[in-house]
Parts: C-alpha cells; sequence; structure tokens
C-alpha cells in the first residue's frame, strides 16, 4: 500500500526499479476499463505488465489477459478532480513502482483509454531508449489546446529548454529515476498542501536535467476540467505555472534555448466554420475599460499603448502582436513574484488578454486567403519570439524597476 | 520531541542572506514599548519579501540587559519582555514555513552576576563544583597582563566578591563572570542549553567570544589549545544529534587565527571574518583598493564546506582592533569626527551615517558585501538607510527601534513615547518621518527596493556563496577588480566579473581577461551583454562609486558556419612538414608574408623600419601533447629563428614560434586572436591556420617541460635546452598548470601557468645569456636574495654546429609569479595624489627641506611632510633598503668571475667621465636646436642650463680626477632602476627587470659600474614621479595646482631624503662596496646628471610638455 511519505533510497544505484513496466491509471470509470486493458495488451503483447488502478473495487480481473497483472491501490493522497496529473499521482506511481520493481513508468491521465496502442507503445519505447521523461505530442484539433500554445509551450521551451508541445500532458512515461525525483518535489506540494501545482513535472525534469523525450501519441479525448468557467482555470494552470518559473529562477536564468518542437504541422482543417470571436473581444474590450488600472500596475507604458490601439481595432483587422503577447505574459510572471497586486486578482486581469490572443490567434489562423497562417506555424514563431525576449524577462526579473520602457 | 531543521541543504549557509535583528528593537504587540516575538511574527513577510534567508536574533533570554542581553541568567527560558517559550515556537515555525532559518545566540563564555549558577557559587565553600562553575582566584595577579576589552569601563579582569571573598575572572563587563571550562559541569550545562533550542529547531547557533573560554597562566588567555578542545565538543554533539545545524564562530581576530576555529571542518562552520569590515570603509575613503585585497591575501584558505560570515555593520562598534595604529588613527579621523561616536575600540555608528547618507557610497558597500567570498549579514534598519543616535549610551546608539511608518514611535509600538526602551530617531535628516520602511515600499527608487532587487539577484547566482575568489591588479588602484568561479555540481560553470570603483570620480580602467578570450560578459543587473573578451585588455569605465557584476558567458553559438577571412594569405602545406615551409620555396612565401604580420605583433619593436629580407637562421620542432592524439592536428609546433634584415642594412634575430592547427582551435583562433594568424594553409585534412604558437596550450606546457625535465631537443645547426633552478621544484609545486598568455607585455611575450609561474619568451634575440636570467640566477641560487621573483630556470638556444661552442643565446626565462599590487610608479602617483588633495589649501610651506647628499649627517625629513605624506615617505625609506639589500645580494663573494665585485681602475673613471660628456654634448645640442619650440619658462631654465655647458663638464671629469682605489667598488648592478621596475607587494617591495638599458648592447648591459648608478636612477624616479603627480592634479584641479609647487619640492626632497638615509645606513654593512661620503657624492652627482640628460633628451624628442621636469631636475641637482 502506498502511503504518503516516501523514505527515498539512500543509494540511488539500488533502486528497486527492475526491467519491469509499470501502467499506473488515473481514476476512470469501470466501463472504460477493459478498452484500457484491452489496447495495454495490443500494444505490449505478451510483455508482462503490472497495472495499477486506484480504487480495488475496479479491478475485477485482467480482461482476461494473462500478460497484465492488475493491482489496486489505496492513493496516498487523493487526487481532486484529477483532469490532469497531480502531486499526488507521481508519489503513488513512485511508490508502486518501487513495490512492483518497475524500471519504466507509464502514468496514464482521465479518459487515457482514448489513447492508441501506438501512442503507449511509443511511449515506452522512448524510456527503453535511455530517456527518462516522454511527453507525449497528441493531435488535437486547431482550436483546441489553445492555453499550451499560448503559454505553456513557448514560455517552457524559451525559459526551460524544453520543448514539448504540451507540457500539461495528462500522460507521461518515466523513468525509474525521473519518477523518483518527481516524487520529491511532489512530496513538497503535498506537504504543503498545494493541491494547484498542476504545470510543474517538464520544468523540474528539465531543471534537473533529466532527458525529455517527445512522442507522436496521436489523437485522445481530453479530459474535461471540473472548472466550468475559463477565468478559473486560466488561473489555476497559469498560477501553478508562474510558480513553478518562481521557484525555478535560479535554472531558466542560466539554461540555453532548445531548438524547437520537430513535430510536423497540422493542415487547418478549412471545412470548419469560421470562430466567433466576437464575444472574446467585448470581453477584452470591456476590461480595456475595467482592468485598465489593473494592467496598469503590471504592465509597461509600451504594452498598455499597445492595448489601446488594439482595442481600437476592428475585429476583422484584431492582430495582437507576438511580442506583445510575450511581453504581456512576461510582466505578468514578474508581477506574480513581486506580488504588485493580489495574486487572484492579477490571475483574473489576464483572462481577458488571454482571450484577445485567442480570437487573434484565430483570426490569423482561420480562412485561406493570403495574410493567414497555417495554425501551428504561428505558434512556432510565437514560441521564437518568446525565446527572443527571454531577454526582457531576465532583465525585469533581476532589476524590477516599474521606470522601464 | 526533537524537530528537524528547515533546510535540506547541509551547506545551507553558504547561500544564505543573513540578517541580525533584536527583538526588542523589531516590532511590539502589546504596546509595552518592547519589541516582543509577535511583533517580530508580524513582520516575518517583510522579511520574506525583502529576501533574507537566516534571521539571527539577538539574546532574548531572561536578562538584566546590562549589556543587551549577552548578560543570560537563565540559558533555557525567553525574556518575559519579549513573550514566551510558545512564542518562540510560533515564531520558529512561522519562518520555517517562509523557508527562512533561525540563528540564536549561544553565549557561553560568561553568563550574567544575576544567573543561579553565580549566585550559587559565591555562597558556595570553595573549591566546591557549585563554586567552581566559575573562574575564582585569591589575588588578583593571575592571569596577570591579559588585555582588557571593554577599556572605556573596566581596569582590571578580575572583580572582588566579598560574599565569596574571592577574585572572579570576567574578560568582558564586571557583571559577567567568565564560566569555568575547567570544571566538567560547565560543559553539560552548555550541552543541555544547546539541545534545549536545536531539539526546537533552531537552524543555527553564533558562539558569543569563543576565544576566551579557557584560561591559561602565562598566556594572553585567547585562543589556547584547550578552548578548540571544548568546541570541538560542542560540533561533536551537534553532527552526532542533528542534521543541518550550523554554528558560528564570534572571534575577533585576525583571519590566521580565527582559522583554527574551523579545526577540519570538525568546529565550527562559520566565522566573521573581522578584519574586513573596516578595510572595506578604508579603501573607501582612500578610494584605494590596497586596505581589501591586502586583508584578502592574508586569509588564508578554510576547508570547503566552512564560510566567512561577513558584515558592513553590525549590534556592535564598528571595530578597529583587527587594524594598525596608523589606520585606526585613520578610520577615527574618517568617521568619527565626533568623539561621542567613538567608544572601545571601535566607532559606534550605523552603516548610512558613516558615509554621509551618500545612496551611492551605501550602494557600493552593499555590492561589495554581497559579492565577497561568505555569507552576507545584514543589520536591521540598514536595508533603509537607518541613521543613530549617538547620544545613547554603550552601543545603544546603533539599537533604537526598527522604524516602519511615520506613525507614532515610527509603527513599531503603540506604546507612549516615553515608555520605548530607547526614543525613536527624530531628527530631520534620519528621523522616522524621512526614513521608514512604508514610505520606501511605496517609492521604487527607494534603497529598501534596491537591496531587495540586489539580494534576490545574488541568490540566483550560487557562485556569489560558494565560489573562488581572484582579484586582478589593474593599474589603477582606485579599480576592485575581482573573479568569482564556481564548478557547479550540476556540471555547469558560473564566472563573474565583479569591478568596483571605489572613487568619488568616474574612473577608467583596463582588466587582463585574456584567460576568458572569447567569453562574452553580461552585465547581471540589466542583462546587458558587452563586447566579447580578446586577447587585448578589456576596457570598462565607470562612474563614480559605481559597480558592475558581469557573468562571463560562454560566446553565443555561431550559427553560421565560420568564414576564413578572405584578407589571409593562403598557402599549400601538403607534404605536412616545416622543411617545406622553412626551406627552398617555402622561404620566399613567409618573407612575403612576415613583415605585414610583424607590424601587427606588439612585440615587434621595429615598426618603424622597412623589413628588406627574411632568412631563416635554425629551427627546431617542439613535440607536443597534441600530435600525439587523434586530433586534426598533424604537425608539432615549431620555435623559428629568423635574421630580418632591414633597408637601413642592419639586422634583428627574432624567435617565432609557429603551429598550425585546424578545426575548432583555428576557428577559435580566429574569433578571438585574428592578429596571430600568419596564414591560411591548405593541407589534406582541409585549410589549416599558421599562427603563433603561443596560443596553444599544448607549446605551453611543452616549453615548460623543457625547463621541468632538463631537456635538450637538436635544432637543424645546433640545439636548444631547458634548465631548472633550484628552486624550481618548491615554487612549482604539484598538480596541472593552465598556461594563458599575458596580456601586459611589449618587446616580449609572457606565458602564465595558473597563479604561479610566468614565462618570459624573448622576441628579439641577442647573443649570449640574457642579463636578466643571469642576475635573476644569481640572486635566486647564489645569493638568496628574496625580494626578487624567484628565478625558476631557461630556455636556451646554441646555434653552433657540433664541434664548435660558442655562449647560448637565451630564448626563455621562467621565474615565480608575484602577487602584487601594480609596480612602484603608480603606487607613488596614487599617494601623490592623495597627498596633493591633502595639502592644496594649506599656506606654503615655509621650507622644502634640501636635496640630500651623502655628506650630510642622515636626518629625517622636515616634520611637514611628515605630516601629510608620512605612508609614502615610509615607503620611500624602505625601497632605499631594499635597494641596499640588492646591491649587498649583487656583491655577494663568488668565484663567478661575472658577479665578482671589483675596485675602480683610472681607465673605468675616464670610461664613464667619457660617456657623461656625450651625454652633455647630445642633450645640450638637442637643446639649443628645440628652444624656440619651448615655453618661455621652461626656455628661461633651459638657456640657464645652455650656460652652465662648461660646469657640467667639470661635473662630469671631477669623477676622474680622484684616486680610483676610493671610488669603491664595481659590481653588477640593476642598470635600469626607477619605480617602475619595482613591485609593490603586501606592503613591501619586489624588484623586477634585470635587463639593463635595452637600447645598450649586451656587453655594456652586463659590465660592472657602481652601485651609486642605481642610486641616481632611483633618486631621478622619485623627483620624475613627484612632478608627474603634480601634473596628474593639475590637469584634474587647475585651480587648486597653482600653488603646489614649494609642496612637491617638499615631497620630492623627502622621498629622497627617507630613499637615502635608509640605503646608506643598510649598506654599511659592507664598508667599501661605496666609497667614502665626499667620493660617493662626487659620483652621484655625475651619475644622476647623466641620468637627468638622458631624460631630458628623451623629452625634446618624445614630450616637449615634460621638458621641464628634467630640466628643473638638473638645476636642482648639488654640485
Amino acid at each position: 500500500m502506498a502511503s504518503t511519505q516516501i523514505a527515498m533510497e539512500a543509494n540511488p544505484s539500488a533502486h528497486p526499479g527492475g526491467p519491469g513496466l509499470l501502467v499506473s491509471l488515473a481514476s476512470m470509470p469501470a466501463s472504460a476499463l477493459p478498452a484500457m486493458l484491452s489496447n495495454l495488451a495490443v500494444a505490449f503483447p505478451g510483455q508482462n505488465i503490472t497495472v495499477a488502478t486506484p480504487e480495488i473495487s475496479t479491478v475485477p480481473d485482467s480482461g482476461g489477459i494473462a500478460s497484465l497483472r492488475l493491482v489496486g491501490y489505496t492513493p496516498a493522497a487523493a487526487a481532486q478532480g484529477a483532469w490532469v496529473l497531480t502531486a499526488a499521482d507521481y508519489l503513488n506511481t513512485f511508490q508502486l513502482a518501487r513495490e512492483h520493481h518497475a524500471g519504466l513508468s507509464l502514468m496514464l491521465g482521465a479518459e487515457a483509454q482514448s489513447l492508441s496502442p501506438q501512442a503507449l507503445r511509443n511511449l515506452a519505447a522512448a524510456l527503453g531508449s535511455g530517456n527518462d521523461l516522454a511527453v507525449p505530442h497528441y493531435t488535437l484539433r486547431p482550436r483546441e489546446g489553445l492555453v499550451n500554445a499560448a503559454l505553456l509551450y513557448p514560455v517552457t521551451r524559451a525559459l526551460f529548454g524544453a520543448a514539448p508541445r504540451f507540457p500539461l500532458a495528462i500522460d507521461f512515461g518515466l523513468s525509474f529515476r525521473a519518477v523518483e525525483h518527481l516524487a520529491t518535489t511532489a512530496q513538497r506540494f503535498t506537504s504543503a498542501g498545494q493541491d494547484d501545482a498542476v504545470v510543474w513535472p517538464v520544468a523540474e525534469a528539465a531543471a534537473a536535467g533529466l532527458s525529455i523525450a517527445e512522442v507522436e501519441a496521436g489523437e485522445r479525448v481530453l479530459p474535461q476540467p471540473p472548472q466550468a468557467d475559463l477565468n478559473s482555470l486560466l488561473g489555476e494552470i497559469a498560477g501553478s505555472f508562474f510558480a513553478e518559473i518562481d521557484t525555478r529562477a535560479t535554472f531558466w536564468q542560466r539554461s540555453r534555448i532548445a531548438p524547437g518542437s520537430a513535430f510536423t504541422q497540422l493542415a487547418l482543417d478549412h471545412t470548419e466554420a469560421p470562430p466567433d470571436v466576437r464575444p472574446m473581444l467585448d470581453s477584452f474590450r470591456n476590461a480595456y475599460t475595467n482592468l485598465h488600472e489593473i494592467w496598469s500596475l503590471i504592465l509597461p507604458p509600451n504594452s498598455l499603448l499597445g492595448l489601446k490601439r488594439l482595442s481600437l481595432t476592428p475585429v476583422p483587422n484584431f492582430r495582437m502582436p507576438d511580442d506583445l503577447w510575450a511581453r504581456i505574459v512576461y510582466d505578468f510572471t514578474l508581477a506574480w513574484r513581486l506580488r504588485t497586486i493580489n495574486r487572484g486578482h492579477l490571475l483574473g486581469a489576464l483572462t481577458p488578454l488571454y482571450l484577445a490572443w485567442v480570437a487573434s490567434h484565430l483570426l490569423l489562423t482561420s480562412g485561406s486567403e493570403a495574410g493567414h497562417m497555417e495554425p501551428e506555424r504561428h505558434i512556432q514563431e510565437l514560441a521564437r519570439v518568446f525565446e527572443t525576449d527571454k531577454a526582457y524577462l531576465v532583465s525585469r526579473w533581476r532589476w524590477p524597476d516599474r521606470f522601464n520602457p | 520531541m526533537k524537530q528537524l531543521g528547515s533546510a535540506t541543504d547541509p551547506l545551507w549557509y553558504k547561500d544564505a542572506v543573513i540578517y541580525e535583528l533584536h527583538v526588542r528593537a523589531f516590532a511590539d504587540s502589546n504596546a509595552d514599548g518592547i519589541g516582543d516575538f509577535q511583533g517580530l511574527i508580524s513582520k516575518l513577510d517583510y522579511l520574506q519579501d525583502l529576501g533574507v534567508t537566516c534571521l539571527w536574533l539577538l539574546p532574548f533570554f531572561p536578562s538584566p540587559l546590562r549589556d543587551d542581553g549577552y548578560d543570560i541568567a537563565n540559558y533555557v527560558d525567553v525574556n518575559p519582555s519579549y513573550g514566551t517559550i510558545d512564542d518562540f515556537k510560533q515564531f520558529l515555525d512561522a519562518a520555517h514555513r517562509r523557508d527562512i532559518q533561525v540563528m540564536i545566540e549561544l553565549v557561553i563564555n560568561h553568563t550574567s552576576d544575576q544567573h543561579p549558577w553565580f549566585q550559587a557559587a559565591r555562597l558556595a565553600p570553595k573549591g566546591s563544583p557549585e563554586r567552581e562553575m566559575y573562574v575564582w582566584s585569591d589575588t588578583d595577579e593571575l592571569y596577570s597582563g591579559v588585555r582588557i576589552i571593554f577599556t572605556d569601563t573596566e581596569k582590571s579582569n578580575w572583580t572582588w566578591d566579598e560574599v565569596a571573598g574571592q577574585y572572579y575572572w570576567h574578560r568582558f563587563f564586571s557583571h559577567q563572570p567568565d564560566l569555568n571550562f575547567d570544571n566538567p559541569r560547565v560543559m553539560h550545562e552548555v550541552l543541555t542549553a544547546m539541545r534545549f533550542w536545536l531539539d526546537m529547531g533552531v537552524d543555527a547557533l553564533r558562539l558569543d567570544a569563543i576565544p576566551y573560554l579557557v584560561e591559561r597562566d602565562g598566556t594572553s588567555c585567547e585562543n589556547v589549545p584547550e578552548t578548540h578542545v571544548k568546541i570541538k565538543a560542542i560540533r561533536k554533539v551537534l553532527d552526532e544529534e542533528y542534521a543541518n545545524r550550523v554554528i558560528l564562530a564570534e572571534a575577533n581576530m585576525w583571519p590566521a587565527d580565527v582559522r583554527p576555529y574551523f579545526g577540519d571542518d570538525d568546529e565550527c562552520h562559520m566565522a566573521f571574518h573581522f578584519p574586513l569590515m573596516p578595510r572595506i570603509y578604508m579603501a573607501v575613503r582612500q578610494e584605494d583598493r590596497l586596505p581589501i585585497t591586502d586583508i584578502m591575501a592574508q586569509t588564508p584558505d578554510i576547508p570547503p564546506n566552512c564560510q566567512w560570515g561577513i558584515f558592513l555593520r553590525n549590534h556592535d562598534e564598528l571595530t578597529l582592533e583587527m587594524v594598525s595604529d596608523d589606520e585606526r588613527d585613520y578610520m577615527y579621523l574618517a568617521y568619527s569626527a565626533d568623539p561621542r561616536m567613538r567608544i572601545n575600540v571601535g566607532i559606534r555608528r550605523r552603516l548610512a551615517p558613516l558615509v554621509d547618507n551618500n545612496r551611492r557610497r551605501i550602494e557600493l558597500l552593499n555590492s561589495l558585501l554581497l559579492s565577497f567570498p561568505g555569507t552576507p549579514i545584514m543589520y536591521y534598519g540598514d536595508e533603509i538607510g537607518m541613521g543613530d543616535n549617538i547620544y545613547l549610551g554603550d552601543r545603544n546608539g546603533v539599537r533604537t527601534p526598527m522604524q516602519w511608518n511615520s506613525d507614532r514611535n515610527a509603527g513599531f509600538s503603540r506604546a507612549v513615547p516615553a515608555k520605548l526602551y530607547f526614543p525613536v530617531i527624530m531628527d530631520p535628516i534620519w528621523g522616522y518621518q524621512a526614513i521608514n520602511v512604508e514610505a520606501q515600499q511605496s517609492d521604487q527608487s527607494s534603497l529598501l527596493h534596491w537591496t531587495r532587487n540586489m539580494i534576490a539577484l545574488r541568490k540566483l547566482f550560487q557562485v556569489f556563496g560558494r565560489g573562488t575568489l581572484e582579484f586582478l591588479h589593474p593599474e589603477n588602484r582606485k579599480i576592485l577588480a575581482y573573479l568569482r568561479n564556481l564548478d557547479r555540481e550540476d556540471g555547469s560553470h558560473e564566472t563573474v566579473l565583479c569591478v568596483a570603483n571605489l572613487s568619488r570620480f568616474a574612473q577608467p580602467v583596463k582588466l587582463d581577461l585574456s584567460a576568458y578570450a572569447g567569453r562574452m560578459p553580461v552585465e547581471m543587473l540589466g542583462y546587458v551583454p558587452f563586447p566579447p573578451i580578446d586577447q587585448t585588455p578589456y576596457a570598462i569605465t565607470l562612474s563614480p562609486y559605481s559597480f558592475l557584476w558581469l557573468e562571463l558567458q560562454p560566446a553565443p553559438e555561431r550559427e553560421e558556419p565560420v568564414e576564413i577571412a578572405g584578407d589571409e594569405p593562403t598557402l599549400s602545406l601538403l607534404n605536412q612538414s616545416w622543411q617545406s615551409l622553412l626551406s627552398g620555396a617555402g622561404v620566399g612565401v613567409l618573407q612575403q608574408l612576415l613583415p605585414a604580420w610583424l607590424q601587427r605583433q606588439r612585440w615587434f619593436g621595429a615598426k618603424t623600419r622597412t623589413v628588406s629580407s627574411v632568412s631563416v637562421l635554425d629551427w627546431v620542432e617542439i613535440p607536443t601533447a597534441a600530435v600525439a592524439s587523434a586530433s586534426s592536428v598533424t604537425l608539432n609546433s615549431a620555435l623559428v629563428f629568423v635574421d630580418l634584415t632591414y633597408s637601413d642594412g642592419t639586422v634583428d634575430t627574432y624567435q617565432l614560434p609557429l603551429a598550425v592547427s585546424t578545426g575548432e582551435t583555428a576557428d577559435q583562433l580566429r574569433a578571438t586572436a585574428p592578429n596571430t594568424i600568419l596564414a591560411t594553409l591548405t593541407t589534406p585534412s582541409g585549410p589549416a591556420a599558421l599562427h603563433d604558437a603561443v596560443q596553444r596550450e599544448d607549446l605551453r606546457q611543452a616549453l615548460l617541460g623543457l625547463i621541468e625535465h632538463n631537456r635538450s631537443l637538436p635544432t637543424e645547426v645546433g640545439s636548444i635546452g631547458g634548465g631548472q633552478s633550484s628552486a624550481f621544484a618548491a615554487v612549482r609545486g604539484s598538480g596541472a598548470l593552465p598556461a594563458r598568455t599575458g596580456s601586459a607585455e611589449q618587446s616580449n611575450t609572457s606565458i602564465l601557468y595558473d597563479d604561479k609561474l610566468i614565462l618570459k619568451l624573448f622576441r628579439r634575440l641577442q647573443p649570449g645569456e640574457n642579463p636578466d636570467t643571469e642576475i635573476g640566477r644569481f640572486l635566486t641560487e647564489v645569493a638568496h636574495f628574496p625580494r626578487i621573483a624567484p628565478f625558476l630556470g631557461d630556455i636556451r638556444l646554441s646555434s653552433a654546429p657540433e664541434g664548435e661552442t660558442a655562449e647560448p643565446t637565451t630564448l626563455a626565462m621562467l621565474q615565480g609569479l608575484v602577487t602584487n599590487e601594480g609596480d612602484g610608479w603608480a603606487w607613488f602617483l596614487d599617494e601623490l595624489s592623495r597627498y596633493f588633495e591633502g595639502v592644496f589649501n594649506c599656506p606654503t610651506p615655509t621650507g622644502i627641506g634640501q636635496v640630500p647628499t651623502f655628506t650630510d649627517v642622515p636626518a629625517p625629513p622636515l616634520a611637514l611632510a611628515q605630516e601629510h605624506a608620512g605612508f609614502s615617505l615610509d615607503a620611500a625609506a624602505l625601497l632605499g633598503r631594499r635597494t641596499a639589500e640588492m646591491h649587498l645580494a649583487l656583491a655577494t663573494p663568488t668565484e663567478d668571475p661575472a658577479f665578482t665585485a671589483e675596485v675602480f681602475t683610472a681607465a673605468d673613471l675616464n670610461a664613464d667621465a667619457r660617456r657623461i660628456d656625450a651625454q652633455i654634448n647630445s642633450t645640450l645640442d638637442a637643446l639649443k636646436r628645440e628652444m624656440s619650440q619651448l615655453t618661455d619658462l621652461t626656455a628661461d631654465d633651459a638657456a640657464l642650463l645652455l650656460s652652465q655647458r662648461i660646469e657640467l663638464f667639470a661635473r662630469a671629469h671631477a669623477i676622474s680626477a680622484g684616486d680610483p682605489a676610493a671610488a669603491g667598488q664595481r659590481i653588477r648592478i640593476h642598470g635600469d632602476y626607477h619605480l617602475g621596475q619595482v613591485l609593490r607587494a603586501k606592503n613591501d617591495y619586489v624588484i623586477l627587470d634585470f635587463e639593463g638599458e635595452p637600447a645598450r648592447s649586451l656587453a655594456e648591459r652586463r659590465a660592472k659600474q657602481s652601485p651609486l648608478k642605481d642610486v641616481a636612477g632611483m633618486l631621478r624616479s622619485f623627483s620624475y614621479v613627484a612632478w608627474a603627480g603634480l601634473a596628474a592634479f593639475a590637469q584634474r584641479r587647475p585651480d587648486d595646482a597653482r600653488n603646489l609647487e614649494p609642496w612637491t619640492r617638499l615631497w620630492e626632497n623627502a622621498a629622497a631624503t627617507q630613499f637615502l638615509n635608509s640605503y646608506r645606513a643598510a649598506i654599511a654593512v659592507r664598508p667599501g662596496l661605496i666609497p667614502e661620503p665626499a667620493v660617493a657624492q662626487l659620483l652621484l652627482n655625475a651619475y644622476t646628471l647623466e641620468k637627468a640628460l638622458y631624460e631630458l633628451l628623451y623629452e625634446l624628442n618624445n614630450r616637449p610638455a615634460w621638458v621641464r621636469i628634467p630640466l628643473s631636475g638638473i638645476l636642482a641637482l648639488p654640485r
């Protein structure tokens, strides 16, 4: 049985992880389990795999698949509404890996039954090649995963030199070394009661010098976050991310920038109806009137001027420059660190700006006329701008004088 | 239950930023006028936001408070005024939740006289365990001679106790009896108290006054060996029973005396570096880095897990115990104009008042605090620039309530003001209405914000807490420059260059960063990239009191392929041998390439002449490690000796180390030292660079290897051979010595091996042994003269074919590298700058002293000169002594004919006279020619000198008129002796460069001469530096310099007097070396005249504006 207190090995080389593969499943409905097991059996034919699920009651049998050994466990710490992997999941997986002598672990999040056998194989293969952390690259529709695109991917790439396209991964492959390290970090979060820490493993792995591989994972049903509104969701993700950036400042101020993602871009599905961005822009314009004072505490005059111009731009021409968005994100990161205003209010003030970026991105990447762009190309260009402007964040971070351009 | 400490890294204290505070002074929660733990808890967010990582609490135990809590009456409780044990635990937990560690005091040398142990001891019978808790004696004569620390209040270390009927021992106040550590019960009680707090989770303990724990008769009762036994016992318990806890030693001693308190990492983890602090203030006031570099040079290495604690101010006076008497006087004058500012042996003022509330000075001092090796300790209130109250008693003026806001009592307490333990500061400049946290929090440009940002920046770079320290030695001593280096555990490396301007004016500086060529400095505060470093001195200009922290990052990776410069000549090297390049058609190619290339080399001395032909005299391949490896380099390096024939028919021989490099090595050369590339070669493995081989580490190591292994190699015609001196092994030590090329060389090339050795590679070769090598060897191996850079070996070329003999030519000389503070010229110029600053508004001196002579009875210089320039005059005296010692060493009896002292002959004196004649003629002729170009004032002097031509000849001929046997002895001398040839090192001198005057032939330079020739050279140098100093001052402050000529003459005469007096006293141990006074003066006059005429000719040809210096010098010479 896993417990919340983990006694780490004094001698890392003597870890109990063996050659075995552990699949640690998030809580899932009983009806979904057979499909999951079936996919695992297809992915790893004839291999002895330990599959752990959190509720013992959901483990009636192995679905007739002899090579799968199902084990139940009581979670070390409850993963509340876990739509992404939480700190408790790393603690649990580490304990399970140790108990079952698993050298490699796959941590699969909610709706993991929608992952293809090939995706599962790819994750395990990346670990087998000696990598510590395998991060899936999902095939999403162009308008999905935009928080990743707008914030997590470009900032993770620019600051931590880690280029996984989806740092907020729902599934991970982990070597024993990686699961042990991440569990140690996770313990810090659980003992401090920081259940809202969701965006840290990739940055943590990069800072620890663990090797990270990105693997093709195809399509997947994304789990739905419990938060009904974007404000709360973005607040949770951005808050967690900003905290990680703060914690890891000594690392990212010295890290070198990694090359961009190697994956091919998705072709835009032109059959989709053009998006209606008016509600997003209304939200932005309202916020420009109502939140302007707060923004002026956080953003320098150049950025405020850029926002003013945007607020007056008609919808068809609405384009948020990439460097404006990058500096907004960086200035909010800094304000979070400095507690320039209440952090809850700060994160709330980011939402309308994010919506403005989303609207701009959708307008830029919809349609096929001249001047429009493939979504992934835009995201890659945005990431490069974040990299270029990293020096802006470093200088603001080191000398956060408000008197700046 | 035993609680864990809060830190997880055992070395957490190395990265810490410690904040010292007194609970009583920080925040009062219950309106009783006294700060308390609840108040402190309410301010933890502020401290976390400030960025400090460890809180050091001054004593908070029950106490009569007659020494601010250092008089403890109960070790295991909290003073009720500050709260309860539970309050302390609550504070500790709250601090730990914020990742802040807590350090408390363990005051174990003494207790309060109100402690129950002492009260019981007084009543207990003599010799009983209770009585023996303290140190008693029937007489106050025991331990006589032990110094008294609190000189202002205590007359003896013993106080009579009526009840006990004995004297008790106390090193501090008489109400603080010392515990007796010879009684095992004392140690037991101390450990009990220690465990009490550590069990609670306290992270660190400051051991107060530990040098005084144990007393032994016949000693100073300080640092006795038994004290270390006690400390080891405490550390043992700490290590065995607790994790990640730290003890910090308070030992107000010289660094070398503090070193034992680290033990072998089995005593204290940390110790304060007391002597550094006053020297930082001294350096800033004197605008001179020397006090800082000097004390750091005296700071020994400490075990790897140990750490210095450094600070600018603390709760005590700015202690001046660890400075010399002169330094103490200076500090009092500089920083405590009001006698009330002084207490005991120190100054009781806070940081901001000490520096006249100058923001830039405060920032500069803090930048040093945060970037120097060690853990910085800040004193509460200094982050907002709080003032002090010198009208409060003892050291209480720096212990006033923290100023939080402009409300009543500065927001410290809601009590009526009269109830406060001390009044808050209320004057218009320092008062809480002007200086408080709240105001500075809302002011983005405040000192508080600045401090917070600086702390945050320091914490980003582990190198500040854990890295090594290496000072740079730029000529400008107003600049303090140092490198911090750290190999991090994750394999990465941090290098930070810190440069600070100690002056109130902008300063230029050139730094030798050639070891980091190719790196890109990035200014750390603003993340601003600076130009990349190359082999040339790195020039920076700093505004007044400014500082730069530059991270030396690896050069940015190039995305585009490196292109071979189009203007580099290309030639083929298809058969991969030096033979193909250095013979036949290859020489023709070299002849085409060399003239243009030589023009770009700093060491090439004939840039104005045209090379008409080049011939290879000889060459030798130097086997290097690179060839043995599988690298793409396929050729050894080679030393090539070429004759350059100029268009006027004259010939020079030069030494050219050449190498061929490909791949990354060649790319790096193109990026960092393109001037060293002679040509691009076509080779079977692709393009290669033919370049100066000193750029290659393998060649540098190979040259050292020749010397180290006394190895010879055949050249095409003869051979080369290396040889080490008897001093080599001791200086070289063991281990690898990474090498780099020095950047300050002019006519030669220096190769530096780590910080130990320097190889001078002579470029222009002259047949025969170089005098520098010859004399260096003699002084090192025969005379054992310590005031030179030790001679360690050389490399010689013998180009005579086999069977023939010829004197070898010196190719390179190896010496020990001397840590120094720049040359004597720069040092005296700095001193003169200070001298002129001090006297420019004084009345004209009534006398200027006299030019000293051998015939005078030695007398000290005028008191006025001593008063204003005592330090530099002492230095002149020391140089006189060292000069005499050098001559005595050169006259060491020996069988070596090159060094045997000889008597003068008539022919010798005639030759000297003829030489001076020639100098008179050439100089006066030139003076006559240039008369029309001189200013009126100078022309008058020139006319006067021209009118004395006959008299000058008479002076020259006077030396040949006397009896040669009475002219003293002829010995080998320095030959080109002036202030630029001596280095200042640790308040002393190291004498350099025995090559002689470069323009003279080797035979002339090796000739024996009167030592008075060196004396004359140095006397002229004192004159030159005095007037050069005045010129520099006048350029900066023309109005203030108008009336300084008498002051200049006063200094010149005083310095010369000190030098000559000291020289005479020291040289007297060998009678006969210099003649009797009258003859000595005759010779000195002649040699000084010759030297001054030489200078005059030089200035006429090169610097007409300086003509007046030698001109007035000649006119002032004694006749």
